[in-house]
């Protein structure tokens, strides 16, 4: 209601001139306001790639990135599945079980598999940051001080070893697929994929790994970062795989097993192992838990930050090793191991456990072998950790246990005193019991040293029924805990127990159980090795059988590793025979040193092993009742047909 | 301009009243008051009087300069209190005060207008002094109401968009803590929907449908004038009106960010008249939680034997015995755990988690002014504590705004607002209940929790960890301040210019404590043995500057145009710095001292953007009859690209006062209105970051060392860049139609409306082969890929039913429908897919559909052979296959290894066409089973969407009670609920109706312990039909009287209470019992009833 009519008074026509006026000063300001108001904004916390890369700081930030991905291959239950699995060593509960796609074929591995989705988008990723690396050390360099930067060809090397060896799992795991050269940061969305052959694929990979060998260091301040003799010995493992390409006894399978050995010899040639004495075999030496972090035989490996934390997904590391463990849960438990003790993980469900055929025929069965690899590689005597563990008669009665010896189970609770987390160093408080002398080592991280502190024991030859109803703690040899009879519900060799109370049992690899870098039952912040020394040794000594020259050398390779892996007194026994230097000893050989350290799928792939007839004989994976041609290759992931144009012309690899 | 139409119009009603009651001036009182008193007698508004406006003349004076008194009373004859009453032509004027009473010194003039909102304004004739009695008439046609628009207001009867208006008195009639919340089901077309019972939660709001894939579809919120405020700082107590503009014609003016609709707020302002106080509060308690309690005590015996014999297949004699062997055997359970179920140490975890809850607000507001200036002070304190402990929501707020009129043409003034908000978060553990052993004891003498509920199960850890003190702390406060200086000219009749800055402030920090107790830490699912806190601050400041441009003019008396000219700028700015830490020695310092010895982590950060936008709009009408208004807005934003900064947004309606013309005079009689509006317009969603149109470069979230010293690789952000990305913009045809009957006995409006967005944004995935940002998660490139189609119907009737004296009974009804649908997927280069299944999008679906395995029910026992044929068991959840078909009379035989005939039966899956390599087609028996898988089985089962809404409110007045009862329903959409796949061997939800062989339902399956469920089994539980009604809320009132008031010194006071949610009725009731579908039967924080008692009192 206040409508404002103009008067005629002097005042008022005063009033209404200014009150026309009053705005134009506002009107003058906004009319400048408005022509220089840009609609522009300053951005500060995001950085363009054409600053930041060009700079020292930004280029070597870009090579480290490249590295990123390598951790979601390693100490992770993806790359284990893809590398590791589906192959003789390692067997789950049943065909359709958590992670049967990949351990049995089962009719779930298809494009939608999650885990081939992440180690192809791992490997993928690696290869796409060192195209942008390549790029950008092209770029002239912007440093402060204007100089040729002599660093970036040592620098982007790394980015060409990391992109050879990214592509080399891809060519083995998904066969021709996109062989990606160029950056992303500059070629932007790609609409139409292209496929590359075999060949091509190892072209590049030799090429790229030969660039690494000439002008990486021998030595790095970082020992994550490669060397001169990591990219030998994967351009040597390269060269080895390559062979698969090619028909037995052709020219190319000979010239491609002898450039392994050749290129191989350089890196053995520079490199020493652990040398065996007459306490510790040098096998034993290389697992030491205070050679983690400082190894001699390690060629490339997945270094992992365990004092800040500084890795990707920070300290969650090392996942790996509640894959391998014994399921504690059940039946163990009640034996007082302790299932949120630290020593022998938390097992998010007993995924994977060894095969008969990798405990009794690759492992000699036999409790005073001189081979100390099971006993590196495997728990198979575990030790209380639980206050207290109530059993009953009536469950002490199911496991075989002689009745009788009820009431002299031992004590129902010890006293613990002390935290062995100051003692080894270890991360936070978790339960840690350990004996109540006060001394913490590893051997008593849990109740080691006590009288009648064994809970489970399950090694790998077998045990006397009666012999096993007479211990106080439970006891199972393969007899036991495997079918060797085909009784089981599988009616196979090597398939489950009968008797389910004995199903969960098994040793359980301990090779990412790093005691001194434990983090928590699930976490373990170890050095995970990717390339070792031992691995070179047996690829010389497997490319003088394919090539047919230099076999004395490779006997001598192969018996080199054999000597590594027993005392000093026991040497002589290690020793085998020419006769021995074929593909099946060595792939046993290999399983011996290597097994679950993710080379056994190609291992099976490049000897021609990756078919149904030997992946189904008795005492390997029971589970695997199917193996066609796809097998040889993984599904192209949905996720990325999804994403392109032409995902029907590209194909799934079978799938 | 409102004034300006009352004044044309009053005008014309006093030629009438000169004719009517100039010469006769007695007799015309005595009819007029024998009118009145007709109507009183009636209880009925006098519907032909009210509509051509007449207007009795209650006394006359001559022009004598001295003061007149008067008294105005309503249609009832109760007086009126706040009748605004001015001398004609003048700005002079009072307000009737308790009694209805004034008093006016009449400056030599002898016409008085008298004018209250909701009631037509009465020009009055006064003489000689003499007393004025004027009874008021309602108008019931609200034709002259005024709605607020975009930059200006709009005669209701002039308004050619789908605008609903909402009054404060309908806020305010049931109590809610956040206003948009007090709207739900009132307005056809606006889904307001409360999923979560977490204290402070806001409602979800969804208006005509989804209209984008990524980007957030809650309309835009423009207070007082200023566009991207946010309501949650309001209290509701402090609003005036909320209108919600739907179509595209009106929110058209608001270009980029129209179009999900704009929702205007107006704060109540200050009044010339004297100083109104107004108090009012609420306090209530929020309990009874939809959400279902889990077995005990015998119920939970007989689902573990239950499941024991399952798996046994065993039936003792001794039905003591079989319990023990179910606990010790069946669920393994300690000795420590068989003590408590012998000494009945039953638990209800739901009951020991959940307390009861209050809620309360209280707003004092203070107001009024002079002729020159008004002033309006508000303050509130609002908090919620809700069902859990720990979880609680505070605010404050403060509103002062104030107008100054310098002279006849300038006026100035300002508004601001500073809300403080207070919340402690928590996480829900509600959901670990549900499958929880029902045993134990979750105290300790002392009254403290006990960490582990049965001595000798460390895995069974109490729910209730978190609760422990500095076991976990979550709190979030943040402060606003918004400052809007105006300065307003009217120079001359019908041209106004309004120059308005806001600026705003805002300041939040948020900070978590995980002690060494949490929950997640003793079950072991997080890093152990750390104690971790994080910080983060943020600080954002911004102004807008906005002119705005209005003339309203007319050429001849046909012609009626107004003009508006807009141009607004404006910048915002946010600083945010974050910090976490771990190792700490200490819980009670919590997240207040940083001395963690491990991981210090800070990070930085800033954005900042623009925008400039320019409108123009043009109203047309002619002979009030033929409407016609078009604008065009132009806008553009530093977020996009140089080369594609500016884009224009017009739009244009026209409408037709059907009931005005000639033609249909003879409708009159019970024809109030009719009118027909039809729309177009052109809207755009505006949800795009910052630096969208940059390649950048990060440093890594975590660092690297390589082993050894700390890096930090840089890494190409997530999303990479695309220069050509634009805004999504929404096409919009609105067809409305208003209508009104029987003399303002209803009214209401239908409209029809089809909204075409096309460019719809989509983070596009980029093929991972040529590289990811890590092994789990792509590249993204922002991208206008999709297109949506939504069309609807909306219906929303007014009606007054029973209008009496002392009893009053009025209704609103809506109805919506809304039909949405996805029509293209481009992702680029014209290359287009028929469904995305990792991206849940399907062509011609709607956004949120929903994409799983369909269950039939539960494989009863004469379905044995066919469930087997799944490797099934009878009393388990039935899948459907549709490709698979049954062939009945298929039979064959099962064998051992040895070959030997084991059994022998009939009947067999097959999928038509599938054979063997030798051609033979392939049949799925117990042989050979048939896997379910996710490629071919899962299937499109419904959408989130549903496929109408409809609200209805109903409001009685009885003497001086007052009761309103809101219903709504949401009908046609499905839910995912969480709560309805919780099977488990320990334990499961009370309500779960399963299947035993003597209960053969087809609703939850039977326990069977060592049986889990395959996934397609468990994911075909969590879809249901989420149709429901509902009782929203019972409001029941009391005014007291005037008589009391005037003893008491007031001028209002009524006391109410409210139950909200008292009535809830699922379609799948058997499904749903004791839960919420409205909050998709989630398993986090349940929804309450609630119990509020209030007060209103004005002073």
């Amino acid at each position: 209601m206040n409508t404002i009519y103009i008067k005629n008074s002097m005042k008022d026509r005063l009033l209404w001139l200014l009150s026309i006026l009053a705005p134009l000063p506002l009107g003058v300001v906004g009319v400048d306001l408005l022509t220089s108001c840009s609609i522009d904004e300053t951005n500060y916390s995001s950085l363009d790639q054409e600053i930041v890369y060009p700079t020292e700081a930004g280029f070597n930030g870009l090579v480290e990135a490249c590295y990123e991905n390598v951790y979601y291959l390693y100490g992770k239950m993806d790359g284990i599945d893809l590398m590791e699995q589906g192959t003789d060593l390692w067997m789950n509960g049943g065909r359709n079980d958590s992670h049967g796609e990949l351990t049995n074929y089962n009719e779930n591995l298809n494009t939608s598999t999650g885990v081939v989705r992440v180690v192809w988008n791992a490997l993928y990723g690696i290869v796409a940051y060192c195209n942008t690396a390549i790029y950008y050390a092209a770029v002239p360099n912007v440093s402060p001080s204007g100089k040729a930067d002599s660093t970036r060809t040592a620098k982007v090397a790394e980015a060409y070893f990391l992109r050879g060896f990214a592509n080399w799992h891809i060519v083995e795991n998904w066969g021709g697929v996109v062989l990606n050269t160029t950056s992303v940061a500059q070629a932007g969305a790609v609409e139409k994929a292209v496929r590359a052959t075999e060949e091509q694929f190892y072209d590049k990979i030799i090429s790229d790994l030969k660039f690494a060998a000439e002008n990486l260091p021998e030595t790095q301040g970082d020992r994550g970062r490669v060397t001169k003799w990591s990219a030998l010995a994967m351009l040597s493992k390269a060269y080895l795989q390559r062979t698969r390409l090619y028909a037995d006894g052709s020219a190319e399978k000979k010239q491609y097993a002898e450039l392994a050995y050749e290129t191989a010899r350089q890196v053995i040639g520079a490199k020493q192992l652990y040398q065996s004495d007459a306490t510790q075999s040098g096998s034993t030496k290389y697992w030491l838990p205070e050679n983690n972090k400082q190894n001699q035989e390690n060629l490339f490996i997945e270094a992992v930050d365990h004092v800040n934390g500084y890795n990707p997904e920070w300290w969650n590391r090392g996942r790996t090793r509640q894959y391998y463990q014994m399921a504690i849960g059940s039946a163990a438990q009640n034996f007082g191991i302790a299932s949120d003790g630290w020593r022998y993980g938390r097992a998010n469900a007993s995924v994977w456990r060894p095969t008969l055929y990798l405990l009794q025929e690759c492992f000699d069965p036999t409790e005073d072998t001189p081979d100390t690899r099971f006993n590196d590689s495997f728990y198979y005597k575990y030790y209380i950790g639980s206050k207290s563990f109530p059993i009953s008669k009536s469950t002490w009665a199911s496991y075989g246990k002689d009745v009788s010896l009820y009431n002299t189970r031992r004590p129902a609770s010890y006293t613990i005193t002390g935290n062995v987390k100051t003692a080894l160093e270890l991360r936070g408080t978790g339960i840690n019991y350990y004996a109540d002398d006060g001394s913490a080592t590893d051997a008593i991280f849990e109740m080691e040293d006590k009288a009648d502190a064994m809970g489970c024991f399950t090694p790998n030859w077998d045990l006397d029924s009666a012999w096993c109803a007479q211990q106080k703690f439970l006891a199972a040899g393969p007899n036991q805990y495997m079918d060797k009879v085909g009784d089981g519900p599988t009616k196979k060799i090597g398939g489950l127990a009968k008797n389910s109370n004995f199903r969960s049992l098994m040793p359980s690899l301990k090779k990412f159980s790093c005691v001194k870098y434990l983090h928590s039952n699930q976490e373990c912040e170890q050095d995970i090795a990717i390339i070792r020394l031992t691995d070179i040794y047996l690829t010389a000594a497997e490319a003088t059988i394919i090539s047919g020259q230099h076999q004395t050398e490779g006997l001598q390779l192969l018996n080199a590793v054999r000597r590594h892996a027993a005392l000093s007194t026991d040497a002589d026994k290690m020793d085998v025979t020419a006769a021995d230097l074929n593909i099946d000893f060595l792939l046993k050989e290999r399983a011996r040193e290597l097994c679950g350290e993710q080379w056994r799928w190609y291992d099976l792939k490049r000897t021609g092993r990756l078919n149904l007839q030997y992946l189904s004989e008795d005492g390997k994976n029971p589970f695997i009742t199917i193996f066609q041609q796809r097998h040889l290759v993984r599904p192209v992931p949905q996720e990325f047909l999804d994403q392109i144009a032409n995902a029907d012309e590209f194909g799934t690899n079978g799938y | 301009m409102r004034c300006e139409s009352n004044y044309n119009q009053l005008s014309k009603t006093n030629k009438n009243m000169r004719n009517l009651t100039g010469n006769k001036p007695k007799e015309g009182m005595r009819i007029v008051s024998v009118a009145v008193a007709l109507s009183m007698a009636l209880a009925i508004p006098q519907h032909a009087s009210a509509a051509t406006g007449t207007l009795p003349s209650v006394a006359s004076v001559d022009q004598q300069n001295k003061a007149v008194k008067g008294h105005v009373s309503d249609e009832f004859g109760e007086p009126m209190i706040g009748v605004t009453v001015k001398i004609k032509g003048t700005q002079t004027g009072v307000v009737t005060d308790i009694n209805g009473d004034f008093t006016i010194n009449m400056g030599g003039k002898n016409t008085l207008e008298l004018s209250y909102v909701g009631y037509l304004t009465m020009t009055v004739q006064t003489k000689n002094g003499q007393a004025v009695q004027v009874a008021m008439k309602p108008d019931t046609k609200m034709m002259d109401e005024v709605l607020v628009i975009g930059y200006g207001t709009v005669k209701k009867r002039d308004a050619l968009g789908a605008i609903s208006q909402v009054k404060a008195e309908d806020i305010k009639q049931a109590p809610v803590l956040n206003a948009m919340e007090g709207l739900s089901g009132k307005i056809a077309g606006l889904d307001i929907t409360r999923q979560s019972g977490q204290a402070g939660a806001s409602p979800t709001i969804l208006l005509r449908g989804n209209r984008s894939l990524t980007s957030n579809c809650a309309p835009l919120f423009v207070i007082d004038g200023v566009a991207g405020g946010s309501i949650d700082n309001l209290n509701p107590n402090d609003i005036e009106s909320i209108e919600v503009l739907k179509d595209a014609s009106s929110t058209a003016i608001y270009g980029a960010e129209g179009a999900n609709g704009v929702v205007i707020v107006t704060t109540r302002r200050g009044v010339a008249g004297k100083t109104q106080v107004d108090f009012n509060a609420y306090v209530g308690v929020n309990a009874f939680p939809s959400y279902p309690s889990t077995l005990s005590g015998q119920k939970w015996i007989d689902f573990v034997v239950e499941g024991y014999r399952a798996s046994n297949q065993y039936m003792p004699e001794d039905e003591s015995d079989i319990v023990y062997k179910a606990l010790r055997d069946g669920l393994h359970l300690t000795e420590g755990a068989i003590a408590a179920y012998d000494n009945g140490q039953w638990v209800n975890w739901r009951d020991e988690i959940l307390q009861t809850g209050v809620q309360q607000n209280y707003n004092v507001s203070v107001r009024g002014g002079t002729e020159k200036s008004q002033s309006y002070v508000s303050a509130g304190f609002q908090q919620e504590k809700g069902l859990y402990r720990k979880d609680k929501a505070e605010a404050f707020t403060f509103r002062a705004g104030s107008t100054y009129q310098v002279n006849k043409a300038v006026s100035i003034g300002f508004q601001s607002t500073v809300a403080y908000k207070n919340r402690d978060r928590r996480n829900s553990r509600l959901s670990k209940s549900l499958t929880q052993l029902p045993l134990g004891q979750v105290w300790n003498e002392d009254g403290s929790l006990r960490i582990y509920p049965i001595d000798d199960m460390n895995s069974y850890v109490n729910i209730m960890a978190d609760d422990v003190p500095y076991a976990y702390q979550h709190n979030t406060k943040s402060t606003s301040v918004n400052i809007a200086p105006f300065v307003e000219l009217k120079p001359i009749k019908g041209l106004s210019f309004k120059s308005l800055v806001n600026a705003s402030l805002s300041n939040n920090r948020s900070a978590e404590w995980d002690g060494l107790n949490t929950y997640m830490e003793l079950t072991g699912s997080q890093s152990p043995n750390q104690r971790s806190a994080t910080y983060s601050t943020g600080n954002g400041w911004g102004y807008s500057w906005q002119n705005v441009l209005n003339y309203n003019f007319k050429v001849g008396e046909q012609h009626d145009i107004t003009l508006t000219g807009v141009t607004e700028y404006g910048k915002s700015t946010g600083e945010s710095s974050n910090m976490w830490n771990e190792q700490f020695d200490f819980d009670e310092s919590i997240y207040y001292n940083f001395t963690g010895t491990d991981n210090k982590e800070t990070t930085t950060k800033y954005t900042e953007s623009s925008k400039m936008s320019y409108a123009l709009r043009g109203a047309y009408s002619l002979l009030g009859r033929y409407l016609l208004s078009a604008s065009v807005r132009w806008d553009g934003s530093s977020v996009l690209d140089k080369d594609h900064r500016w884009h224009s947004f017009p739009a244009a309606s026209v409408g037709w006062r059907v009931s005005d013309e000639p033609f249909m005079e003879q409708t009159k009689s019970w024809l109030d209105n009719l009118k027909l509006r039809i729309g177009y317009g052109v809207t755009g969603n505006s949800n795009i970051s910052p630096y969208s149109s940059l390649q950048m470069v990060e440093p890594s979230a975590t660092h690297i060392t390589l082993g050894d010293t700390d890096m930090t690789p840089y890494k190409l952000t997530e999303h990479v860049t695309n220069p050509t990305l634009s805004w999504e913009k929404s096409y919009n045809w609105n067809y409305g139609l208003d209508f009104g009957f029987l003399g303002g006995r209803i009214d209401g409006s239908l409209e029809y409306y089809t909204t075409d967005t096309k460019d719809v944004l989509y983070d596009r995935p980029l093929p991972t082969a040529y590289g990811v940002y890590n092994a789990k998660t792509t590249y993204k490139k922002t991208s206008n890929i999709a297109r949506i189609k939504n069309r609807g119907l909306e219906l929303t009737l007014n009606t007054r039913n029973i209008v009496k004296k002392d009893f009053t009974w009025t209704s609103t009804f809506t109805f919506a429908k809304n039909k949405e649908e996805l029509t293209e997927i481009n992702l680029g280069n014209n290359v287009s897919v028929e469904n995305l299944v990792a991206l849940n999008l399907f062509l011609g679906q709607p956004v949120n559909t929903f994409y799983g395995y369909r269950k039939l029910g539960i494989w009863q026992q004469n379905e044995e052979n066919q469930a087997l044929c799944f490797g099934n068991q009878v009393g388990t959840v039935k899948v459907e296959v549709p490709r698979l078909q049954w062939d009945p009379n298929y039979s064959y035989e099962t064998h051992d290894d040895d070959g030997n005939v084991t059994g022998s039966y009939t009947g067999a899956y097959y999928i038509p066409g599938e054979v063997d390599d030798d051609g033979n087609q392939i049949y799925y028996t117990r042989d050979n089973t048939y896997v379910i898988n996710a490629n071919t089985d899962r299937q499109i089962l419904g959408s989130k969407t549903p496929d109408w809404n409809i609200g209805f409110q109903n409001q009685f007045t009885f003497y001086n009670f007052d009761l309103s009862i809101m219903m709504n329903m949401r009908w046609g959409q499905m839910i995912n609920g969480e709560l309805l796949s919780y099977v488990s061997n320990t334990n499961q939800p009370e309500c779960y109706d399963y299947w035993t062989p003597s209960n053969p339902t087809n609703a939850y399956p039977r326990p069977i312990q060592g049986y889990s469920m395959t996934t397609a089994q468990k994911e075909s539980m969590y879809y249901v039909d989420g149709s429901f009604f509902k009782v929203k809320n019972i409001t029941l009132g009391y005014t007291f009287p005037h008589n009391i008031l005037k003893k008491l010194g007031m001028t209002k006071l009524r006391l109410y209470g409210t139950i909200t949610n008292p009535v809830i009725i699922a379609k799948e009731h058997s499904l749903l019992k004791g839960m919420d579908p409205e909050s998709n039967a989630s398993d986090k924080f349940p929804l309450y009833k609630t119990l509020v008692f209030g007060v209103n009192v004005s002073f």
